[in-house]
């Protein structure tokens, strides 16, 4: 990979990366850190990232970080205490109907929460998937299965309110 | 396969997106019809519900860049000006050459002739007679005598092919006032016999331009006391002859013209080889002890 290449994959996936990391951490800065972490990372290793795998490379990284990142929050940090401060976002931007949906997702479990965003947000396969988060295809289907019953409830209850 | 409560949330969504086979299709089918819950909850899914799409920016791109494409951009656009400050150089210098060869040409073909009786005999210092070239010591430029008896007003051809000795022969000195540098050949005796120096003709430029030919080399001694080589006599090929010249001679001119200003820091001399019909054919530049093609 050459800097031209690696300046390339800035430009194509960071945006989608800090998305990501911004609607799992609900937090800003964080999902900075995650993002620059994760193309470090893929500076550094360059030479044995693969043409064309750049991207799920990318996401692979970011999804292990943000998962030991909210290990860490829950271990660390007073649990569910923690966590509940950090339920309201800040600096993610959003508007009406996606501040609304962003609440409701903030009730998924994490996983859940990661494995339908990486289906929606970015159109990786159930099989692309289970390869980066290290869980079997199986599995990967039945997390996105139980996260869509819970956003169509939300929805459907965003629905009879408005 | 087998269905049942603990397992069927595997299958939902291919049920749902549409890609379960015919056979497994019909089987969860079957399942759903036995268990109505489950049932329910699988038709609420239809359509099926998915995230809007989102575009967020990430604020701090710039810092990521590596400088990659900035850097390539900028030395594209160096070497870009580089190669063009290059080439419009070479160009003015081709430009001004040209100028300068053709301004040359128009001097060569300036051509005066002379009557018979005022053409001196060309001798060289080691000729001694008048009529037939002879062996000139190798010490002494190897370049011979030729008594043209040209009528008024005419130019003749100068060579006599079978009276060719075995050094080379100077047929014809070319036209060039007293300010240019004198044509002479300066050979090494290994090309004796095999290059004949011809002059300039009434529109060419002259054979051989033996740069670094020390100005005694030119002395000669003549009956009459003029200098011969210097003087004002053109025995030169038709212009019919002149037609064959080659694109070799115009590409040795060219490089000749653009290696000169090196002669007063090593030694460059050029030769010229033609054929039988005074077509050029090969060209010979020597710059010091170094032969270039």
């Amino acid at each position: 990979m050459t800097v031209s290449d690696y300046d390339r994959c800035v430009e194509r996936y960071s945006d989608n990366l800090y998305r990501f990391a911004l609607k799992s951490l609900r937090d800003g800065e964080q999902a900075k850190d995650i993002v620059q972490e994760s193309f470090l990372r893929l500076w550094e290793k360059r030479s044995a990232v693969m043409a064309g795998k750049e991207k799920s490379y990318l996401f692979t990284v970011a999804y292990r970080l943000i998962v030991d990142h909210v290990r860490f929050g829950k271990r660390y940090a007073g649990g569910e205490a923690l966590l509940e401060r950090r339920r309201s976002p800040s600096g993610g931007g959003y508007d009406d109907l996606s501040d609304v949906i962003g609440r409701y997702l903030d009730r998924l479990p994490s996983r859940q929460k990661l494995l339908i965003m990486l289906r929606d947000y970015e159109g990786y396969s159930y099989r692309e998937i289970a390869d980066m988060t290290s869980l079997s295809e199986a599995q990967v289907k039945v997390y996105i299965f139980r996260a869509r019953v819970a956003l169509k409830k939300s929805i459907g209850d965003l629905n009879d309110i408005l | 396969m087998n269905l049942d409560r603990s397992n069927y949330e595997q299958w939902a969504l291919d049920y749902l997106e549409g890609t379960l086979g015919a056979a497994e299709r019909e089987s969860f089918e079957r399942f759903l019809a036995a268990h109505a819950d489950l049932a329910a909850e699988i038709r609420s899914l239809d359509p099926l519900p998915v995230l809007p799409v989102e575009r967020i920016a990430y604020p701090a791109a710039r810092a990521l860049l590596r400088g990659g494409r900035r850097m390539a951009l900028r030395r594209a656009g160096s070497l870009l000006s580089g190669a063009a400050a290059a080439s419009l150089f070479v160009g003015l210098f081709v430009v001004a050459d040209r100028t300068v060869s053709q301004g040359r040409e128009r001097l060569m073909s300036q051509r005066i002739v002379l009557p018979a009786e005022e053409m001196p005999p060309v001798e060289i210092a080691g000729a001694s007679s008048e009529e037939e070239p002879q062996q000139a010591s190798p010490a002494v430029l190897t370049a011979h005598r030729v008594a043209v008896p040209v009528s008024s007003g005419r130019i003749a051809p100068v060579e006599n092919r079978r009276a060719l000795p075995s050094v080379a022969e100077v047929s014809a000195t070319s036209l060039r006032s007293a300010a240019e540098m004198p044509v002479a050949p300066v050979l090494d005796e290994s090309l004796a016999g095999r290059i004949e120096i011809k002059a300039a003709g009434r529109s060419a430029v002259p054979v051989v331009s033996a740069m670094s030919v020390p100005p005694k080399a030119f002395e000669t001694v003549s009956e009459n006391g003029r200098r011969p080589l210097r003087a004002t006599r053109s025995v030169a090929r038709t212009a019919d002859e002149e037609q064959g010249r080659t694109g070799v001679g115009e590409g040795r001119t060219a490089i000749s013209s653009l290696l000169a200003p090196l002669d007063c820091i090593i030694p460059i001399k050029t030769y010229r080889t033609e054929n039988e019909s005074g077509i050029e054919i090969a060209s010979l530049i020597r710059i010091g002890n170094r032969k270039i093609d």
